[in-house]
């Protein structure tokens, strides 16, 4: 026992002498998550090396679902962090103020031409006459099916060209319940709901920031919804996006068809034990396609202390040699590459081309710094009314009611002009 | 209410019964353990499962993650047993140093909270003195915070001093949680005062009474604290994430998650890393039994 | 005993000045932030009262009503007590384990340890299988009560049975873990000489159980309670997260999941910080009332 707490005490005065050496400050800390993104960083961060050899850079790693978390604490902290990555919660941190504005640092830098990335995406970055992040990669969503199960139903497999009607019949098809049991072998759809986009229709309006759900047309949506999942079950809900099983039920072959994210692609190659393909997000109900979209993007953080290196560092990190690491898990947002990407992808090569063609049909999240709040809002009385706890209209007033009052307080705090409201890509 | 005199109990007939009825609670017991251990068993299952896209075609639906339907042995366990995955674990990332670390840490921690708060503990339940309700009072009421909304004060504070990223920072905070102090000032209200007054009439003074009669008293406490405290240490996650920016100094919880992608997983080295994560807390088990089957009694004072 | 204050101050000291620092320091620090409004990128600003309204009060509605401003909060409070009543269950099933487990049966440490390990494996993995064996349509538990002809409910995508769901898989990871060290420890404590005595005298087992060795164990009771309230204000954060989301229709989002999202997600800081004072109260409340109710139940 005694020797126990000898070697105890040993320790731990081992340890203060180990902990107590300082460490030197690199210069520039850049903040990632883990996975694929780090390599295709650290490449990055070598190639930076090679013209600015004396400035040291420290790449922090964080698990994916906790980087919210570790971002902020940093920048609320005031820690150094000079480089950050961003994805769908840039518009928290641009609305608040937490980025640089880059284009005094773009004006100074005659070499770089933001006209080599994809416009419309840039666009997703600009808040009034400020751009706050250089997305690096952009991410759309396709449907993807499973060519055995249409193949035994000899069912046609979907085309780019079919709207969400055909979509929805063919899953009905699909769809296969026990007779006995009443249990679904298989579901036609794995979603976790039939997306408002399908039906043309947007969550929000920008323009005049309110809540726009509380129309007939989104009573039918809901009404449609209830339809697929409860009576006719074609419809599997499935987990939202950030779920790591979500692709479960797809992979074991109990659901036909569900959306996939461009990042899912590599799962869906390393991982399927079937064929399968992927196709554009059908036609919506109004002739209209419109496909949830996102991208990844590096922004600056405020409070850097070295803005012209990072500057340097982020062209870098946004760079081709740094958008070709990441091949696997994202468009490039160069169109540039867009035919060394075609050309990267595995044999035999899924149907790419949907891909692409969602390209031109985008509709991200809105870039709201209140956003998440008006989701949160949003999904509660979604689920009551799918879940028939309280009746359609209710629920969209409710929600109206309660999402308009959230907005109206935002806007309070930050009254900043609405050009907030992300362009809009197609009439 | 009817009661059995003992001389029935011999009775061979009964006996039987009584035996009978000990092995189908025995059996029911072995069942119940079975259902208990089923996750663990999926984890072990998973953890040898193959993560080679070419391999997974060919060993087919028994490779998948999560189990697909009623049979429940069917995708259990793979065709192939890919035990290499555990040798991968520590090629991919560097699991051993960060094994070292939350060992390290865990052990610092458990050692540093048993010694401080055994003696606050000791203070608050024998001494008087002003004030010391109100300072049990705050002791208790800093368990009753989640740990979310002080994450960023802490934050802040261990940068202000300079000791982000640093084994302080993972350390110290963990030695003053007002968890130890709660449950030993609890145990040493429940040992009677006899033994103490004897030794204070034989002339000792306080820190010879904890030394020499409480704390051999309250091995059992003290062993269960230092589980406790290791179990809950080894296994934090929010600390070390936001205290740590160098992956020299990162805890297992945290490393273990390098095998999670933004939206997707490597399960099986994910699995592997993480039975290999709870194997100290087995042996800790294991070893600690001997503590608590000692069969102290409190009541020591005889005459 | 009355010691001099240098003694005070030297055992005291070495765990009090940590305390203060680095425990004390940072929850006075969100007391004061409860007050403040604070988004992580701007000073605080003060706000008084204003974020504590914004959860618990209530206001008119324009039909001349009263109803809460935040119902939410309401909602997720009730889900948490909810959550809570596991806990008897929980407790009552690691003593009768402890009971069963304290005797010479063939193979008990194995059995201890088997018990024991769902207490130590946690994570994502673990959440996420426990989703797909909650599955309704293909998970384990409806097939395997379909074998039984019970045909189970939608589980965790059903809002009433999403919190059951959840306490069932709250009970497997506790039920042997420490708890059950704990009630051993304790029950290895209880002189044999009374049982023998109880005996003699023909008494049946559960007067056994509820004459001696209830009464015996009612200290580490009392503890596991205490703490299991303290826990279980504070847990439910974990699987919610990963599993449901908050659940279906809210149903299994919890104070602690409300108090990260407010925080965290929409950058409330300063209400995030009330709310957690909130939780506190309620904490508190609740640990006085066990203590009121159960101290004089507990017999040294």
């Amino acid at each position: 026992m005694k020797h126990l707490a000898a070697l105890l005490g040993a320790l731990l005065l081992s340890l203060c002498a180990v902990s107590c050496t300082p460490q030197g400050e690199a210069d520039l800390v850049v903040l990632i998550t883990n996975g694929t993104i780090r390599k295709a960083a650290e490449a990055a961060v070598a190639e930076f090396h090679k013209e600015h050899p004396d400035v040291s850079v420290q790449i922090v790693t964080t698990p994916g679902k906790d980087y919210y978390v570790k971002s902020l604490a940093m920048l609320a902290g005031r820690a150094r962090v000079d480089l950050l990555w961003l994805g769908q919660g840039f518009s928290s941190f641009s609305e608040r103020g937490a980025l640089l504005d880059l284009n005094p640092l773009m004006a100074a830098d005659p070499g770089f031409s933001l006209k080599e990335y994809l416009p419309a995406v840039v666009n997703w970055y600009r808040t009034g006459s400020h751009l706050y992040g250089i997305p690096y990669g952009i991410d759309v969503q396709v449907i993807a099916y499973n060519e055995e199960l249409f193949d035994a139903a000899k069912r046609p497999y979907p085309t780019a060209d079919a709207t969400i009607g055909e979509l929805i019949d063919a899953a009905r098809k699909l769809t296969d319940i026990d007779p006995q049991t009443g249990r679904t072998r298989v579901a036609g759809l794995g979603f976790v709901d039939l997306d408002s986009r399908y039906h043309g229709l947007r969550l929000l309006d920008l323009e005049r920031g309110v809540f726009a759900l509380n129309t007939p047309e989104a009573r039918r949506w809901l009404e449609e919804n209830i339809e697929l999942i409860d009576r006719e079950r074609v419809l599997q809900r499935g987990s939202d996006m950030e779920s790591m099983d979500r692709l479960t039920a797809f992979l074991n072959q109990q659901v036909a068809m569900t959306s996939v994210t461009s990042w899912e692609l590599a799962e869906l190659r390393n991982r399927a034990p079937f064929r399968w393909n992927i196709a554009p997000i059908p036609y919506g109900i109004h002739g209209k396609r419109l496909g949830w979209a996102s991208s990844g993007a590096f922004s600056i953080s405020r409070d850097s202390r070295h803005p012209e290196l990072a500057w340097q560092l982020l062209k870098h990190l946004t760079g081709p040699a740094f958008q070709r690491h990441l091949f696997e898990i994202t468009i490039p947002s160069r169109p540039a590459l867009y035919g060394e990407y075609r050309a990267a992808s595995p044999r035999p090569p899924e149907n790419l081309e949907a891909l692409f063609v969602m390209l031109d049909h985008m509709d991200p999240n809105p870039g709201l710094a209140v956003y998440p709040e008006v989701v949160s809002e949003w999904n509660y009385w979604k689920e009551r009314a799918l879940l028939k706890k309280s009746t359609i209209p209710e629920a969209l007033s409710e929600a109206e009611r309660h999402i308009n009052r959230i907005l109206e307080r935002h806007r309070k705090v930050y009254p900043g002009p609405s050009d907030n409201a992300r362009e809009e890509v197609h009439p | 209410m009817q009661h059995r005199p003992l001389r029935e109990i011999r009775d061979p007939r009964v006996r039987r019964l009584t035996a009978l009825r000990r092995t189908l609670l025995w059996l029911g017991l072995l069942a119940f353990a079975i259902t208990m251990v089923y996750p663990f068993l999926w984890m072990l299952g998973t953890s040898v499962k193959t993560t080679d896209p070419a391999l997974l075609l060919a060993e087919g639906s028994r490779s998948s993650i999560f189990p697909t339907g009623g049979n429940l042995l069917e995708n259990l366990f793979p065709k192939v047993w890919h035990v290499e995955n555990y040798i991968q674990v520590f090629r991919e990332i560097p699991y051993a140093r960060y094994f070292l670390n939350s060992l390290l840490v865990a052990l610092s921690v458990t050692a540093g909270q048993l010694i401080t708060s055994s003696m606050a503990a000791y203070a608050f339940s024998r001494f008087e003195f002003r004030g010391r309700d109100f300072w049990f009072f705050c002791y208790l009421m800093t368990l009753m915070v989640p740990t979310t909304v002080t994450l960023i004060p802490t934050f802040i504070l261990l940068s202000r001093l300079g000791l982000i990223d640093t084994y302080f920072a993972l350390i110290a905070p963990g030695i003053f949680s007002a968890y130890g102090t709660f449950m030993l000032r609890q145990f040493f209200l429940g040992i009677p005062r006899d033994l103490e007054e004897a030794a204070a009439i034989d002339g000792c003074g306080p820190f010879r009474i904890y030394w020499s009669v409480i704390l051999p008293l309250s091995t059992p406490a003290l062993a269960t604290l230092g589980i406790f405290t290791f179990l809950g240490n080894w296994q934090n996650l929010l600390g070390p994430l936001v205290k740590i920016n160098r992956d020299e100094l990162k805890t297992l919880p945290l490393g273990i998650l390098n095998f999670v992608d933004l939206n997707q997983a490597n399960w099986p080295l994910l699995m592997a890393a993480s039975l290999i994560s709870i194997l100290p807390i087995i042996v800790l088990f294991l070893v600690g039994q001997r503590f608590f089957v000692s069969g102290i009694r409190l009541g020591g004072v005889k005459g | 005993m009355k010691v001099r204050p240098w003694i005070t101050l030297s055992f005291l000291a070495p765990n009090l000045v940590g305390f203060l620092l680095f425990t004390l320091g940072p929850v006075f620090a969100s007391l004061c932030l409860a007050f403040f409004s604070w988004d992580l990128f701007s000073p605080p600003k003060f706000v008084g009262l204003d974020n504590f309204r914004e959860i618990v009060s209530f206001a008119m509605t324009p039909a001349g009503g009263i109803e809460p401003v935040n119902p939410r909060f309401w909602l997720y409070l009730g889900n948490t007590l909810f959550l809570l009543l596991g806990l008897p269950f929980s407790i009552f099933g690691s003593l009768a384990l402890a009971c069963v487990l304290n005797r010479k049966i063939f193979g008990c440490h194995f059995f201890r340890l088997l018990f024991f390990i769902p207490s130590i494996v946690s994570g994502v993995g673990i959440y996420l299988l426990w989703k797909w064996i909650f599955q309704p349509d293909y998970g384990l538990l409806n097939a395997a009560l379909l074998q039984i002809g019970i045909d189970g409910p939608r589980w965790l995508e059903s809002t009433f049975w999403a919190k059951p769901a959840l306490m069932l898989m709250g009970f497997w990871g506790s039920v042997g873990g420490m708890n059950v060290v704990l009630f051993l420890a304790a029950l290895q404590n209880i002189n044999p000489e009374l049982y023998e005595a109880a005996e003699m005298d023909g008494a049946p087992g559960w007067r056994k159980f509820w004459h001696i060795t209830w009464p015996m164990v009612s200290p580490t009771t009392f503890f596991i309670l205490i703490m299991g309230i303290i826990g279980g204000f504070q847990g439910g954060f974990d699987a919610a997260f990963v599993m449901t989301r908050g659940g279906p229709a809210g149903s299994t989002t919890t104070l602690s999941y409300y108090i990260y999202e407010t925080g965290f997600q929409f950058f409330y800081m300063g209400r995030a910080s009330a709310a957690s004072w909130v939780l506190f109260l309620m904490v508190m409340v609740g640990t006085w009332l066990n203590w009121k109710f159960t101290s004089k139940k507990v017999h040294y």
